[in-house]
């Protein structure tokens, strides 16, 4: 079969319509500049970061953080207890000694404070538990006596 | 017969069983603060008007004293049957731990738990030392120590013609 000729008016078409889809896709002479590309951010770790902390010294190192703790309770306690002794809410001292450090220790974000709150929760959680677990020691005696420092008799 | 106050200064004082040693002055009051018949309030508000028992961390031992002492503000005789008070102290079982609150009474009426203070007993204050009045007797198989924030109440007086 022969080649079918275009005729100029056919390709004159043609042309304009190539010409308009080259426009609205942005082809060829209708092309514009290229955007510029983003820096090249840094790439993200997957990873966690591994943490290096502050090494303390001193007395804040090691044992001398429970040590110190220790220290400040035994002064403390007293004067604690004193305060707490005005407030007859009839639950048991070591109980409200241990309320109190707990709320101590949110209220004020201080070391020594810190320090002391840790300490009494410790020891009158020790103390109060040392009652119920004689209970399931028959015979064997309390502990509960070695524990008051200062006894008269 | 009628009862007057004596006005004295008065303390708790924690001992062995044989009052050998015994602890610095535990609590201390006087009888202005104790005593509600001294105080300038209505009667039905005596009650509140007392001071709290304060807290110690000493312990008394079984078969140890709680020792009442008194340092009279004038050379006066006190009576146990004209005399009364409450005091109360922590009993702790030492085997299984058990609290106990237990108030003391002073005198002969109630328990009249103060021995040497508790049936017509007659003792000489005066004005320069603590005198002893009694003594309660820790019971066996408990430390007992004070019961801190407690109300606590104590008259002491003699007989008036």
């Amino acid at each position: 079969m022969a080649k079918r000729r275009m005729s100029a008016a056919q390709r004159a078409k043609l042309r304009r319509r190539l010409e308009a889809l080259r426009r609205k896709h942005r082809l060829g002479e209708f092309q514009t500049k290229k955007a510029r590309k983003a820096p090249k951010t840094r790439k993200k770790r997957t990873m966690a970061k591994r943490k290096v902390g502050r090494r303390k010294s001193g007395l804040m190192s090691g044992l001398g953080r429970p040590v110190v703790a220790g220290v400040t309770y035994a002064f403390v306690q007293p004067f604690v207890s004193q305060f707490l002794s005005r407030f007859n809410i009839g639950i048991q001292d070591e109980l409200a000694q241990i309320l109190a450090a707990v709320v101590l220790k949110q209220m004020v974000k201080n070391p020594i404070v810190t320090n002391y709150a840790n300490a009494a929760i410790i020891v009158n959680t020790a103390s109060l538990a040392s009652g119920f677990a004689s209970r399931f020691t028959q015979g064997a005696t309390a502990q509960a006596p070695q524990t008051e420092v200062n006894v008269i008799g | 017969m009628a009862s007057a106050e004596e006005a004295t200064s008065w303390r708790l004082v924690f001992s062995d069983s044989e009052e050998n040693s015994k602890s610095p002055p535990v609590a201390q009051f006087h009888t202005t603060q104790t005593s509600s018949a001294a105080k300038g309030y209505p009667a039905d508000r005596d009650a509140l008007a007392l001071p709290a028992m304060p807290s110690t961390n000493l312990w008394v031992n079984e078969r140890g004293k709680i020792i009442l002492e008194a340092l009279g503000d004038a050379a006066d005789t006190v009576e146990s049957e004209e005399s009364d008070g409450q005091i109360g102290i922590l009993l702790k079982h030492k085997k299984t731990g058990t609290i106990i609150h237990r108030m003391l009474r002073v005198g002969d009426s109630g328990t009249a738990d103060f021995a040497d203070f508790n049936s017509t007993d007659d003792i000489v204050l005066n004005t320069s030392y603590y005198v002893r009045l009694g003594a309660y007797t820790v019971p066996d198989g408990y430390m007992a120590t004070l019961d801190a924030g407690q109300p606590v109440y104590l008259y002491l007086g003699d007989d008036t013609a």
